[in-house]
This record gives structure tokens, sequence and C-alpha cells, in this order.
């Protein structure tokens, strides 16, 4: 990120343009912000430019920031604090100073956030930037999930320990590594595949229901740490054409909240979930007259109670 | 009355010119009567999510700038709906209802006040909801005294103050038809004081390359003989040939209209074409990374 773009992003919005000195200064608020900053103030942040409003928590320590650094209060008008708030995600995302475990947790805080704009792109600001904060999550999850998951947590996982240990296997080369894991995949796969056709899942009336807990037990049961599963795959692999059927939200809501009272599943409740925390509560939002089908719901909830995996 | 009007309009003229970081504390301090029109130096508080398109009205004194303006008022207060919308708000009521009252002591001849004074506070915004898709515009329009464009003729100090042009999504050209036609015998004095205001307003980089714009004929009902309608037919060719010599493109449409009928369908035509939805993102990028990721995998 350079004080050069962000001028640009912001001139953009504006009719009467900042100063390129301006947007230097505006930046090294931002970056020395980045090592300062809570996951709660970048979650407001996400869920702010997402929302298109002005997340007036950050916008405080912003001002307070710039007084701290340049001796003078700041006032901007509001539009230039919704470029801000979603350049900090960003610079949050390259910066040196946060660790790689955290930028996983801010990727995908952005991925749940974006289900407030679902169908309805119009009027978010910086599009270049939030396409480029989509790629963070493969660049650090995955990377996260490969690099703290070897040999043995793979196999341990998988395999019970006093099997493997017995045998001649040569764990410490790459192709019998790449063979394990391709089999732990298959393995998963099959797991998927016969978790549809038990009797807990098909007596399931609603589709939706079926697919909140198929990715539910995705996160919570098949080893997701070791291998980089699809949810798309798998949730098409165990529900074949009920993946495409489309309901409002509220609908959504409605369905699994009844089917889900008799049973022990536990929907979390977290504020960094958007779709969990209304199933969880009785709300209205504005996103209860959003349409989903069958898999774009479990694609969210999925990567939803993933962030609520790496939370705990 | 007249008088009350005259204090209104006194009141109002005076353009204050403040930084960025203090036009947002300014709001109201120049303004002297709330929700009236804003000036350029406020154009940033129109932004809430998406830059409001902006219409520049461009004309010299008397060629129906604000009776355009405040006949579309009017028929979208009183209607239900207009062209296919329906007005929700408007940060500039005041400013409006001044056009819409001024427009019609100029008709009852009332008046000596014909138009907006120098200075005067120019932006209106009008709030509007599709009726189609339920879809919200903002839309702000750019009404200036017509001697403004008269003294950018003259002075390249006051064309470089103007803020408007450059950023506006549609410039819309004024032309007196009663004049071009022949009637009044100021033809020539049109075309010259359009010539010398686009060339300057070029020179100084405020028509950019690519700028739409449309040219109106206002007053076209006073045109109402075969032979004035021939003669302007002749002379539009030479009119707009100096627009599109200057500007280097075709304006995007030639309409005649009469502002003073509300019935006029050339009205509303002309209305449809300036509060047409600006591009979206939605078509430059790829940001809903759920059908992305479906889209991929499947």
């Amino acid at each position: 990120m350079t004080s050069k773009e962000l001028c640009e992003a912001i001139n953009v919005n504006l009719y009467i343009p900042i100063h390129e000195d301006v947007s230097v200064q505006l930046l090294n608020v931002i970056n020395t912000l980045c090592p300062i900053l809570e996951t709660n103030d970048v979650h407001n942040c996400i869920q702010a430019f997402f929302r298109k409003e002005v997340c007036s928590l950050y916008k405080g320590k912003f001002q307070t920031q710039y007084k701290n650094i340049y001796g003078e209060n700041l006032i901007l008008p509001n539009i230039v604090f919704k470029v801000l708030e979603t350049c900090q995600v960003l610079a949050l995302l390259q910066s040196d100073d946060v660790e790689d475990d955290q930028k996983t947790k801010i990727s995908l805080i952005i991925r749940n956030n974006a289900v407030w704009r679902k169908e309805d792109w119009n009027g978010v600001l910086c599009p270049m930037w939030i396409e480029k904060m989509y790629t963070y999550y493969p660049k650090y999850g995955i990377k996260d999930i490969a690099g703290n998951y070897n040999f043995d947590s793979l196999l341990q996982a998988i395999v019970p320990h006093n099997t493997w240990n017995d045998t001649d296997l040569d764990i410490n080369a790459q192709k019998t590594y790449n063979q394990l894991r391709s089999l732990c995949k298959s393995v998963v796969r099959e797991q998927v595949e016969d978790f549809a056709n038990t009797t807990d899942f098909k007596c399931l009336l609603s589709p939706f229901t079926q697919v909140y807990l198929l990715v539910s037990k995705m996160v919570a049961e098949w080893h997701w740490k070791y291998i980089d599963l699809s949810p798309v795959k798998m949730i098409i692999a165990a529900m074949g054409d009920n993946v495409n059927g489309c309901k409002m939200l509220s609908g959504i809501v409605s369905d699994l909240k009844k089917e889900l009272s008799g049973t022990s599943i536990v929907v979390p409740k977290e504020k960094s979930s958007v779709l969990l925390l209304r199933i969880h509560e009785d709300m209205n939002m504005e996103l209860d007259v959003r349409k989903f089908s069958v898999l774009e719901f479990g694609v969210y909830v999925y990567y939803e109670l993933l962030l609520e995996n790496y939370n705990d | 009355m007249v008088e009350q009007v005259d204090n209104i309009i006194n009141k109002l003229s005076g353009i204050e010119t403040t930084s960025l970081t203090e036009q947002h504390d300014s709001n109201n301090s120049d303004q002297k009567f709330y929700c009236d029109a804003k000036n350029q130096e406020q154009l940033n508080d129109f932004v809430d999510s998406v830059r409001p398109k902006l219409v520049a009205l461009v004309g010299f004194p008397g060629y129906g700038k604000s009776t355009f303006i405040g006949s579309l008022y009017q028929l979208l207060t009183t209607n239900l709906s207009y062209g296919g919308y329906n007005l929700v708000d408007s940060d500039t009521y005041v400013g409006f209802e001044r056009r819409v009252f001024l427009r019609r002591v100029n008709n009852d001849n009332t008046s000596d006040t014909k138009r907006n004074v120098l200075g005067e506070n120019d932006i209106l915004h009008l709030k509007l909801r599709s009726e189609g898709d339920g879809s919200y515009h903002d839309i702000l329009v750019s009404d200036k005294a017509g001697e403004t464009y008269s003294k950018y003729i003259s002075s390249d100090r006051d064309t470089e103050t103007d803020n408007v042009l450059i950023n506006a999504d549609i410039v819309v050209f004024f032309v007196d038809a009663e004049m071009d036609s022949g009637r009044l015998a100021t033809h020539n004095l049109l075309v010259e004081n359009y010539e010398s205001l686009l060339t300057r307003l070029k020179i100084q980089q405020k028509l950019l390359d690519g700028l739409s714009y449309i040219v109106v004929y206002s007053k076209i009902d006073k045109v109402n003989t075969d032979e004035l309608k021939k003669k302007l037919s002749e002379r539009k060719k030479q009119t707009c040939g100096v627009f599109k010599n200057i500007i280097g493109r075709d304006p995007e449409s030639v309409c005649d209209v009469n502002s003073t009928d509300l019935n006029d369908n050339h009205l509303e035509a002309l209305f449809c074409k300036l509060i047409q939805p600006k591009g979206s993102y939605q078509e430059q990028h790829d940001l809903d990374w759920v059908k992305s990721e479906i889209e991929k995998e499947k």
C-alpha cells in the first residue's frame, strides 16, 4: 500500500480532492495503528466497510492517533473514514507486525462478513482492495494448516498411533507422505458420503438443516486441519442435486431452529459470525430477505465455523 | 413579496472557500437557511458510499436553467411517480422551493428578479427511488446564475475556481431556442458567447476528454411559425457544430423542451436521460467470493 494508492482511492470518491501530502500522513497513522489494534477493532472495521458504515470506534482511535503524531485535530468527511477503515484492514494483512495466525483470522472474518452484501455489491468502496483481501485466506490459512500440522499429527489423527508405528512405512519420505495425504482425503470424502446416508442426516426435513449439520461435522470431526477440504466439493458429494434449492434467510433460520430444537446440536454464538449469530438469536436483520441456495449457505457457515474453531 | 424574495436572495448570496478539513465543520455556517442549496465547496458532504451523479446545467442568463430544474422539482413533488422514479428526499428543499417560487413570480411578471443571483449557492440534491428495482439514486444538480458563465468568458480567475464542470458526470448546455431561431436577432451573439466560453473552459482543462453532454433547446414554444422552425433547424447545425468542434465529440442528444409546460413529454424524456444511473462496481470486480468458489469447484 502506497500513499499514492490511498490518495487515489480517497479522491475517486470525492469531488474536491485531498492532496497527496495528506494521504502520506493518513497512511502513516494507519501503519502506526497496525500493532495497536485488537481483533475486536479489526472485526468492527470489517463489518463497517461491508455494511457501508463508518466505524465510530475506529474513527475515534484514528483521530486520537493522528493528534498524537501531528498535534492537530483531524476532521474529514465520513466517506474518507470509510476508505481508511478498509485500507486499515488491508494494511494489517500486509503488515510484518501482525502474526500469520492473526492474518488467518482476519481473512476469515472478511470472508464471513462479505455476506452482508450478498447480491448487493453496489456502493461498496475500494472493491480492488476487497478482492485482494480475499486472497489472504489461501495465503495464510492454508499455509498455516500445512505448516503447523506435520506427519505425526496427520497420521495420529487418521490412523491410531500403535497401528502405524509398528509398520515398515518410511514416514519421512515425501512420496509416502503424499500417498498418505491422498489416502486421508479419500477417507474423509467417504466419511462425508457415509454420513449423508445415515438416518440422523436423512431424517432431517430441510436441506438447509442437513447442510448445517454436514459442515458442522466437517469442521468439528473430519480433520480439516490436515487436509485442505473444499467445502463446495464435499457438500455436492454428500447432497447431490439437493444443493440447488433456494430460500430466504428468515425461512432457513426458522427451519433450522425447528429441527435443531430437539437435538443436542449447539449453534455457536460468537460476535465474529453473521449467520450463526442470526440462527442463535431471535432478531430480524436486513439479510433476512436475501435468498441463499443450500450450497451457498453451507459454504458461508463452513467458514464461520472454521473461524470459531480458530478462535477456540 | 418581491422585497421578501430579494431579501432571501441577498442573505443567500456569497461563496465561502474552505479547506477540506474545515468544510465539514462549516456545513451550516454559510448556509443561512436549513436545506438551502449548497456551494461547490460542500460537494464532498453529499458523498455517502457512492459519489452521486453530478449534472451541471450551463447557460447564459435567461436561458431557462432554473425554470427547467424548478419544473422538474414541481413534477416530482406533485406526482407520485415521474419518469419511473419517486422523490424520496432532498437535502436542498429550500433551494428548490425558491426556484419554483421565482419561476412563478417571473411568469406573473410580478418580480424584476428573473433569475438566480450571481454567487448564490448552486448545488441541489435529489434522492430518488426507482420504481423498477427499488434502488435509490442520489442526484446533484448544479444550477449557477447565468451571469457566472458570462463572467467565465472574461475572467480566467473565475473559470479556475469552478469545481463543478470538471467533476460533472454530464453537462447540459442550454440554448435559448427563441434566440437561436433568429427571432430576437441575437443568434450570432449566442454562438459567439458559447464559442468563447467553451474555448476558455477547454484551455482551463475544465472540460474533460470524453465529456458526456446534452444540448437543450429551451423555450421551444416561442419558435411557433414554420419560418422560425426552419431557421432554427438550420442554425442548430451551426450551433451544435460549435459544441462538437470544441468539445471534440457529438452530444449525447439534442433536445427541445418547453419547461413551463409541465405536460411536455420532452421534459420527462430529458429527466430520464439525466438520472440514468452510472455504472456499478459489480461489472468490474469479482467481490462475491462464495459464488466464485462455487463456480471454480463446480
